[in-house]
């Protein structure tokens, strides 16, 4: 910084010698001028009138038009023939210093270029002052965006670190999950391996193993299904297709278990949708949650499925009769593992919504559930069009 | 977590004595960059107060709220004002679209106040995204709730803010469009990497968000 300004400091002062010197010549050279107009004015004067010319060279003489010498050091003589020379031809003699001509000259210079000096000094200095302002802006702003990017960047960080947490997690929950059915298991096939019992009493434990191994298969499978997702094994395909295939798949899935609780299940649909979606994963969707519908909904009650049309999504609505979700519980159905308050006596590993959720988000989709009246739910799906 | 808006302990009272109204009673809260954040409570229940807080909106009593670590209601209002046109995009429930303009400039406006050039093309991407392309030229009273907020919704966007402050987006639309309206918000700021703030008294469309703020009598209950 002390050397630009340094520089700059130089270079004012050597432009300020420079314009002093442009002045001072200009004066000198102005100055010399009117000696020549003055002397071309005294040699016409000599030629129109002869009988001056001695006069004339007595006062050139005497005078020396470039030294500085008084009016008063010419004798009255002199000064006689000047006043005459005035009076009759209007000669006038000055001396270069005092000929204000030269000093108006001077000074008129002097403040031209003085002002021209600041008007462009002012310009400069504006021009200075617009770009240091958009400099000073254009720092701002990238400042900004630096900003964004670290925070983005601190953002995708800590995401990445939360998968290791997020496996964690599942480890933890699903080795818990495994805990309670493994136990009863273990408690059921000791009892019915004791010596203890009755025939009878053995069969029936028998079963219960056997009951209680399939629970655990039901709930393996599940978990399966969850890490792999969780663990982007799975890769979905969304693909345009029917929905209503896809739909047709997933209740011909929970027909049996509907039908074995006399429940009727009815879709409506006005027109063909093609919705981009992966078939596959999108029939364990709708299957998960017919599944609740029919485990929570009582015998003899009907579950409504239609299938509406967005402006940019399609969706599709299931409407149950059953024990319906409170509102508090309402954004926590989707969390992995959540049995609901109302879910006491009810099968379940509390997973199916959550895969839900991940498989439509995975989709650009969205799950949403309302209350219906006078009692159940309506589950809304959408999916992208 | 990455934290882009903090309130600390933040107060705002109105009125005095038998007229005290605690809006805002000792309120922390945080809200993670990136996520969609629901504030949920009834009426009154000082969210929509809550809300204009951390747009900058309005001033606390006392208390602060940090946006990306920087306490906005230290700067004076003219620089405040540049800080939330430049960071925060509002949508509110009476979607407050422009009537004498035309979608598109209502959308684009926002942009040409902040001395911004218009990238016609990505404007375009959103407004396709939305649905709405084809409304582009329509007054605002040609268009249905849903399409109105949809355009709202994409004047909020195309300035590309750090968060996005929502106030009730779906208290005027009909049960379908409710869903889309936030499924399409979602998306686009998941797309964009923006953070979304949504207030609503529906506890079924909170639903849908990330993280759920409750918030009861001026104080959070609970974040989940």
């Amino acid at each position: 910084m002390d050397g630009k300004s340094r520089q700059e400091v130089k270079k004012y002062i050597l432009s300020f010698f420079v314009w002093v010197l442009c002045i001072t010549t200009g004066v000198y050279m102005f100055a010399r001028y009117e000696e020549r107009m003055q002397r071309n004015q005294i040699a016409e004067l000599a030629e129109l009138h002869p009988e001056l010319e001695a006069d004339i060279i007595r006062i050139m003489e005497k005078s020396d038009w470039d030294a500085s010498r008084e009016t008063d050091q010419l004798s009255e003589e002199e000064k006689q023939i000047l006043t005459r020379l005035e009076e009759t031809y209007g000669y006038h003699y000055t001396r270069s210093i005092t000929n204000h001509r030269v000093w108006r000259f001077g000074i008129f210079s002097v403040a031209i270029t003085g002002m021209m000096v600041m008007i462009l000094w002012i310009l400069s200095g504006r021009k200075k002052e617009t770009q240091e302002k958009e400099s000073e802006e254009q720092r701002m702003k990238l400042e900004e965006a630096l900003k964004e990017a670290n925070t983005h960047l601190a953002d995708l960080k800590e995401r990445y670190g939360r998968e290791e947490e997020k496996t964690k997690a599942l480890i933890t929950d699903i080795s818990h999950q495994l805990k309670t059915p493994l136990a009863s298991l273990r408690m059921s096939h000791e009892l019915a391996a004791s010596d203890y019992l009755t025939e009878e009493e053995r069969k029936e434990f028998a079963e219960q193993v056997e009951t209680e191994i399939e629970r655990l298969q039901i709930l393996l499978d599940e978990m399966i299904k969850l890490s792999r997702l969780e663990k982007n094994m799975i890769e979905l395909k969304p693909e345009r297709s029917r929905i209503k295939d896809t739909l047709s798949e997933a209740v011909s899935v929970i027909y049996p278990k509907a039908l074995a609780k006399s429940m009727n299940i009815l879709v409506e649909m006005k027109e063909e949708l093609i919705v981009k979606h992966d078939v596959h994963w999108t029939v364990e969707v709708f299957t998960n949650i017919l599944d609740n519908a029919v485990k929570y909904s009582p015998e003899n009650t009907e579950i409504k499925i239609c299938i509406k049309p967005l402006a940019r999504y399609a969706m599709i609505e299931f409407m149950d009769e059953g024990t319906g979700i409170p509102d508090e519980e309402k954004h926590r159905i989707y969390q992995r593992f959540y049995r609901g308050k109302n879910s006491e006596g009810i099968e379940g590993t509390g997973v199916g919504l959550f895969l839900a959720r991940q498989i439509l988000e995975a989709e650009d989709g969205n799950i949403m559930v309302k209350n219906r009246h006078p009692k159940g739910n309506v589950f809304r799906v959408m999916l992208p069009l | 977590m990455s934290i882009i808006v903090e309130v600390q302990d933040l107060v705002k009272y109105y009125g005095a004595g038998d007229n005290l109204v605690r809006a805002i009673d000792h309120t922390s809260l945080k809200i993670e960059s990136g996520r969609f954040t629901a504030i949920v409570g009834r009426s009154g229940s000082g969210k929509s107060t809550l809300l204009h807080m951390i747009g900058g909106l309005d001033r606390p009593d006392s208390g602060k709220v940090l946006i990306d670590g920087r306490d906005i209601f230290a700067l004076k209002d003219d620089k405040l004002a540049q800080f939330r046109r430049k960071k925060i995009g509002f949508i509110f429930q009476d979607f407050n679209l422009i009537p004498a303009l035309n979608v598109w400039e209502n959308i684009v406006l926002p942009l040409g106040l902040d001395g911004k050039k218009v990238d016609v093309k990505e404007v375009k991407r959103v407004l396709e995204q939305l649905g709405i392309l084809d409304k582009l030229h329509a007054m605002p009273n040609t268009l249905s709730g849903g399409q109105k907020q949809r355009a709202a919704i994409a004047r909020a966007i195309v300035t590309n803010p750090a968060i996005i402050c929502a106030d009730e987006p779906t208290g005027n639309l009909d049960s379908k469009s409710e869903m889309e309206v936030v499924s399409l918000m979602k998306k686009c700021v998941s797309d964009y990497g923006q953070t979304l703030v949504m207030i609503t008294h529906d506890e079924t469309i909170a639903q849908m968000a990330d993280n759920v703020v409750l918030i009861e009598d001026g104080k959070v209950v609970s974040q989940s």
